[in-house]
């Protein structure tokens, strides 16, 4: 009919983007809790049971880098020179982000009353973001890879 | 019994704030919220303003806020309330008077998910047939009386009203999952959006303030599923 057609055309913008977003905060929260307990669970396997205290462990499962971990003494830090590492330590840090970054627009948007500095708080948020990733990047795979 | 009323009330033509009156009244054990503010309408204070029409629990005219919950006035009892109650509007919508809100903003936000059957097939001769599971699979959604007690209970409500709020999904839910409707698709696509679905929190205030006793949190999740999954079981 006519008339539900109308009415069924005129409140659809079809916009999947908040669903998308939805489904990705609960796969990435998943993924990020497990990446970090293997690299918790590799990191003792591989000798630092007993060398490393509680904030060590702790840095090293959601940024295993060398240098966080430098009073440990443990011999083994991946050092990000394996490609299997880099792409995993960034896959962790860009999910962490973004799933961080998403958490705050949401708040935002719950929020902020005024259009216009809404969409300025936004816009600030995605350069953090994409700042992050692209340090993230330059950290794991240029500087120290 | 004697107990202590005190009411938030509000005259747009007299006040520039809110403030708080008490009134006290003798009440049975038994005596409703409701009776409470017939009474003191009745025999003390006549300028105050409610809303009531079949007060009976039906027509969800008197939800207000009740010692800091939203319950309809008709039916929470003294005797569960206790002697000291406190009663002010719904929050979350504009005060009209006293303890009468704009219902306007709520409505809007029903009318937005298309509330009622979309079906172009022509129909049979005389009823569309439909089984007793079909019709168990939304039965409790069937039950809104839209008093907006969940929509004003939602801190995400009370933050941005650009968010349907779980009345409007409720309704839209009676609907998605009917099987004689064929609007699901259309409904779903407005829930998507950014003032949808994805703004509920699971914070589970509506559910608390439902006087038919609606899982509206369990059925806002069930219309985030069928968004992500495409399905409608």
């Amino acid at each position: 009919m006519a008339m539900t057609d109308a009415v069924l055309r005129r409140e659809r913008t079809g916009s999947k983007f908040e669903t998308y977003m939805w489904f990705f905060t609960r796969v990435s929260g998943i993924l990020f809790l497990l990446m970090g307990a293997f690299n918790i669970i590799y990191a003792n396997l591989a000798g630092g049971q007993g060398n490393m205290d509680v904030g060590a462990q702790m840095r090293w499962a959601f940024f295993p880098i060398s240098f966080h971990v430098e009073s440990s003494a443990v011999e083994v830090t991946p050092n990000f020179s394996n490609p299997f590492w880099q792409v995993y330590s960034f896959l962790l840090l860009a999910f962490t982000a973004t799933h961080g970054y998403n958490g705050i627009r949401v708040i935002l948007q719950d929020y902020v009353r005024y259009p216009l500095l809404l969409a300025w708080l936004k816009a600030l948020l995605f350069l953090l973001w994409a700042g992050l990733i692209l340090a993230s990047i330059f950290l794991i795979f240029v500087f120290a890879g | 019994m004697r107990v202590r009323v005190k009411i938030r009330r509000f005259n747009p033509e007299q006040d520039r704030r809110p403030y708080w009156a008490t009134y006290t009244v003798d009440a049975e054990p038994t005596d409703r919220v409701l009776d409470l503010l017939v009474q003191i309408k009745s025999y003390q204070d006549g300028t105050l303003t409610f809303r009531r029409s079949c007060a009976h629990g039906v027509c969800g005219s008197d939800a207000v806020v009740i010692n800091g919950r939203n319950r309809l006035a008709c039916k929470e009892l003294v005797q569960d309330v206790g002697r000291s109650i406190q009663i002010e509007a719904l929050r979350g919508l504009p005060v009209i008077k006293d303890l009468v809100v704009d219902m306007e903003p709520f409505f809007r936000q029903y009318r937005s998910i298309l509330p009622f059957l979309i079906n172009d097939e022509p129909a049979p001769y005389d009823e569309r047939l439909q089984s007793p599971e079909a019709r168990a699979r939304y039965d409790d959604t069937t039950k809104c009386i839209l008093c907006a007690a969940c929509t004003t209970s939602c801190p995400s409500y009370w933050a941005s009203s650009d968010y349907v709020g779980p009345a409007a999904i409720v309704q839209a839910h009676r609907f998605i999952f009917d099987d004689r409707d064929r609007g699901a698709q259309a409904r779903l696509a407005i829930l998507a959006e950014g003032t949808g679905v994805w703004r509920c929190h699971t914070i589970y205030n509506c559910t608390e303030a439902c006087p038919r006793g609606i899982q509206v949190t369990q059925a806002i999740g069930e219309v985030k599923k069928a968004i992500t999954t495409g399905e409608i079981r």
